[in-house]
């Protein structure tokens, strides 16, 4: 089974997307920000992250910079979910090595379509 | 900022005086321009709208004048800082977003109803999607605002921050359920914003793959 890592710090949006992707097929794990997301990272294999941008503590873009960085999680493929549509930001991610940029608010359909593109 | 902005001439005819008594002159003493004049109202009152629809709420935007209970807010609300980055051609902003709603709005909301303690978290959830679509509908007009993380605040705080508030703008809108409340406070000038053309590479709801 393939595992998804969802850092969000809105339970309710880690619960929704929870229980979209488990309803297909996928094992989810859930953090509330980049620190507890990093520390995820080093204890399971994701097939893929999606990935809030401001969130307390750490935000996605600094954890996605992490991930870039170490060669153990370069390549887990990440979606970035986010209030956020300023080029300067989405241009940031993409060179960061992000996946992808999904703007809230959350369409399942395009949730589960990419998740599946990506973890294919 | 942009020299774009239009300035009254006198020869034209003079744009309606503002409707909304709430909002503070500008601080640089300049007229906002003709064409800019209510922007913000505009703006803020769209995302309101577009927000609640995308979770499957309709609402009706009400006059924001003539109320005796203007200053009485729903149950539940959260709020958002907000300021200008540091692009230095981006217009002086510093202030607060909050959104308040009665519970049984959050109810109706498309949403799974097993999150414990929900109401609070996707009150925090719904104020920083508002202050994400406002600020990207400010964009094009020259405004990048970078936000603060969402709290929870309760009503008597909220209304006694809002009635202290040298500036404010008050934004409510009617549902089904009860009716919500918006509230813009502090810094964010008209008369600073003129229309720069897209600067988003996204739009709400939108997919990009790399």
């Amino acid at each position: 089974m393939k595992h998804v890592l969802i850092v969000d710090d809105s339970q309710t949006i880690r619960h929704e997307l929870s229980g979209a992707l488990k309803a297909a097929g996928y094992a989810v794990v859930e953090a509330a920000d980049g620190v507890a997301g990093l520390e995820c990272v080093q204890q399971t294999q994701f097939a893929m992250i999606i990935l809030d941008v401001n969130m307390p503590r750490m935000g996605g873009l600094e954890m996605l910079d992490n991930l870039s960085s170490d060669p153990k999680t370069a390549s887990i493929p990440v979606l970035m979910l986010t209030t956020e549509a300023q080029r300067s930001l989405i241009e940031r991610a993409r060179q960061a090595g992000a996946k992808g940029w999904l703007v809230k608010p959350i369409k399942m359909d395009h949730i589960l379509s990419t998740v599946a593109a990506l973890t294919a | 900022m942009s020299n774009n902005s239009a300035r009254p001439k006198p020869d034209q005819p003079r744009a309606p005086e503002p409707s909304f008594p709430d909002v503070e002159p500008g601080s640089r003493n300049q007229p906002p321009s003709v064409g800019m004049r209510g922007i913000i109202d505009a703006l803020l009152q769209g995302s309101l709208v577009d927000l609640f629809q995308a979770y499957g709420v309709a609402i009706a935007p009400l006059p924001r004048e003539g109320r005796a209970d203007q200053d009485r807010y729903p149950e539940l609300s959260a709020l958002i800082t907000f300021s200008s980055t540091s692009d230095s051609r981006s217009p002086n902003a510093n202030g607060r977003l909050s959104l308040s709603m009665p519970p049984e709005v959050v109810d109706v909301m498309q949403l799974d109803r097993a999150v414990p303690g929900r109401h609070s978290d996707w009150a925090r959830e719904l104020v920083n999607q508002l202050m994400g679509r406002f600020k990207n509908r400010l964009l094009p007009y020259g405004a990048k605002l970078q936000a603060g993380l969402p709290s929870s605040i309760g009503r008597e705080a909220l209304e006694a921050q809002v009635a202290r508030a040298a500036s404010r703008r008050i934004y409510r809108a009617r549902t089904l359920r009860g009716e919500i409340v918006a509230t813009l406070e502090g810094t964010l000038n008209e008369a600073e914003l003129s229309y720069v053309g897209t600067t988003t590479d996204a739009t709400e709801g939108q997919l990009i793959l790399f």
